[in-house]
């Protein structure tokens, strides 16, 4: 398989349907050869990042620019892209073989070189014996492959991924997500990855842009948006979080009885402020006994909820007036048991902070 | 007895299925029976093929088929030629006006063939007179009449496709507009395409007002004119034509069902359930 990796840049894109503003001034650039997931909530602009780079919508302001070269105004048909829809996009009258090797067709590639290029790709997608099914013959994984394969196809200089396994079943979706990950590898192709779905996104990609509100809050690998999240919104709505009232006092921050340093020094704080601790389910411990006397972290187990290798610990904090999920290995977890009363406690030394309750709920809403 | 009541219950809308059921066939199929019987029998000679033969060897009977037939194949393909790149602009670009659209594609149902011929008479008399002379002229008067059909076919033939997403794919691969359109779409609205096209046919072929009032003669007007002076004769090719229409809808609609099941197009056939080529005594 040929290994094509341009570069992609959009420079101060500007995107409004009427009144209502998408993107503003939105920069963004995609290495050659990576994948990059656009990860957000519904609404929050990224379908419309791809599909400004597809062509499928023209910019208000700002250059598309791939491989070097200025695309803005290019047609679709002439900016060398590769897309896999979320809605099943296989032509019905066509067998599996016909569609991938529509695109070839177009180009008028000889019929001897593209049925000998749809039977390459679909050996790739694993689908070498299905080359004569009909997409209705297909189950849904089935045509997405099909799908990918056309997209692969005619050599893309950039595939774009729509969301392509949202209306696949859980299981499907994980196996196909692994099978995409390997052809994109293979394929070397430079990737976007349109998602809602954080595992999707933290399991595939290279680099991973949590968008909200038409902005990219934060843009870095998969491991620095879940252990460093950069904004409150990012660290809710990549992962489970903990949001814990918290007081100032000094600079830091008491929660559930200790002194935490603030991540996120941006926030101007003063004592007396309402603020909230934001902190991984993971990223607290339990124990049954209290050194001191310190109540403040002190609870009823309610619940144990067993999700595979982790158990997730549900504690109502009498002085919080809350529940705080803690989330133990589970042979850990197998030492506590409802009604028993129990100290929750950071492991971090430091915290993300969010102002108060409010603009939480707020964010959490988006 | 709760179990009783419920059979009860479910034998008693099975019966009244049955009933409404059959109804509804004897009073569709019993003025065809006798249409047969009174053009296929002679008092005292039993059954007959006099009055056809009658009727077939009748001068006008060829040229105004085939003058109909030609206004059925020009009325439908200007249909299609207007109404399904317009559909699909409108699906593509503009879909916030397909309930207008829809709503203006039933207006010919509510404007009776007199007020449309009154309105296009004086119309035409006074800017180009010799555009009513010609049969031709019907044309855009059955495209008109046949509008509601013909729309609702090819815009449920358009709904069952995902046509936004096949364009995008379609131009994503590299194909320009008309290539997608040629590749892409109209393979897929095949059964759409044929039902629309049936209906159009089939309404051309029973249409007599128009063609009676602007003085033209079709086939329809054969018919009634040949029910005046030789009603059996027209009774028996009434019944040949109907049949005719029916054999051509079954070969039809099979035909679409077979290639919707071969090529699993998410589409349906969209094939009518009408008779239109009735004695034209009852057209509007």
């Amino acid at each position: 398989m040929p290994t094509v990796a341009a570069e992609i840049q959009l420079s101060k894109i500007t995107m409004a349907y009427g009144q209502k503003t998408v993107l503003r001034n939105l920069d963004l650039q995609l290495k050659g050869g990576e994948l990059l997931a656009l990860l957000g909530p519904s609404g929050c602009g990224k379908t419309t990042i791809l599909r400004v780079l597809a062509g499928f919508e023209s910019p208000q302001k700002g250059t598309v620019s791939i491989a070097g070269q200025d695309v803005t105004r290019s047609p679709v048909r002439n900016r060398g892209i590769g897309v896999v829809f979320q809605a099943y996009s296989l032509f019905p009258h066509m067998n599996a073989r016909d569609n991938v090797a529509y695109g070839l067709r177009i180009r008028r590639s000889s019929l001897g070189k593209r049925t000998a290029r749809a039977a390459e790709l679909l050996e790739t997608v694993g689908l070498a014996e299905h080359a004569d099914k009909f997409p209705h013959q297909l189950s849904g994984g089935q045509q997405q492959r099909v799908a990918l394969a056309r997209a692969l196809a005619i050599e893309p200089r950039v595939l774009l991924l729509d969301e392509p396994l949202s209306a696949l079943d859980a299981k499907v979706r994980v196996h196909l997500r692994e099978e995409i990950r390997r052809i994109q590898t293979q394929a070397g192709t430079t990737t976007l990855l349109v998602t809602h779905d954080q595992e999707e996104a933290l399991t595939i990609a290279d680099r991973i842009g949590v968008m909200h509100d038409g902005q990219i809050e934060q843009l870095d690998s998969p491991e620095a948006i879940y252990r460093r999240p950069a904004t409150p919104f990012v660290s809710q709505f990549v992962g489970v979080t903990n949001r814990i009232p918290a007081l100032p006092e000094d600079g830091r921050v008491r929660v559930l009885g200790h002194h935490l340093g603030i991540e996120n020094q941006d926030r101007t704080v003063s004592d007396g402020t309402r603020l909230t601790a934001l902190i991984r389910p993971e990223d607290l411990t339990l124990s049954d006994d209290f050194p001191g006397g310190d109540s403040a972290g002190s609870g009823l187990v309610t619940t144990l909820v067993l999700r595979g290798a982790i158990t997730s610990v549900m504690v109502r904090s009498e002085a919080l007036g809350q529940d705080v999920r803690v989330d133990l290995p589970a042979h850990a977890a197998r030492l506590f048991s409802a009604g028993q009363r129990v100290l929750v406690s950071p492991r971090a030394t430091t915290t993300l902070i969010g102002r108060d309750h409010t603009e939480l709920s707020e964010e959490d809403a988006a | 007895m709760a179990a009783l009541t419920h059979s009860i219950q479910r034998r008693g809308r099975q019966v009244m299925v049955t009933v409404i059921f059959s109804v509804a066939l004897a009073l569709f199929f019993t003025p065809l029976i006798a249409a047969a019987v009174f053009g296929f029998t002679l008092p005292g000679e039993g059954v007959s093929f006099e009055s056809i033969s009658l009727a077939l060897r009748s001068t006008s009977f060829l040229p105004q088929l085939l003058m109909t037939l030609q206004l059925a194949v020009l009325s439908t393909v200007g249909s299609l030629l207007l109404l399904v790149p317009t559909l699909l602009w409108l699906h593509l670009k503009a879909p916030r006006l397909l309930p207008f659209a829809e709503w203006l594609s039933v207006i010919p149902y509510v404007v009776p063939a007199i007020a449309l011929v009154s309105g296009a008479s004086l119309f035409f008399r006074a800017t180009f007179p010799g555009f009513l002379v010609s049969p031709y002229s019907l044309v855009p008067f059955y495209m008109v009449l046949s509008l509601p059909l013909v729309y609702r076919s090819l815009d449920a033939g358009i709904r069952a496709l995902d046509i936004k997403t096949l364009v995008a794919a379609g131009n994503s691969l590299g194909a320009t507009a008309i290539q997608i359109l040629l590749t892409v779409i109209l393979p897929n609205l095949r059964p759409a395409l044929l039902g629309a096209s049936l209906l159009s046919v089939a309404m051309v072929l029973g249409e007599y007002a128009l063609a009676a009032l602007l003085l033209h003669s079709t086939f329809p007007v054969f018919l009634l004119e040949m029910g005046n002076n030789q009603p059996r004769a027209a009774a028996a090719l009434s019944f040949i034509v109907i049949i005719a229409t029916w054999l051509l809808l079954l070969s039809l609609s099979t035909a679409g069902t077979q290639r919707t099941r071969v090529t699993g197009g998410s589409c349906r056939t969209h094939l009518p359930v009408v008779s239109s080529t009735t004695p034209p005594k009852g057209d509007r």
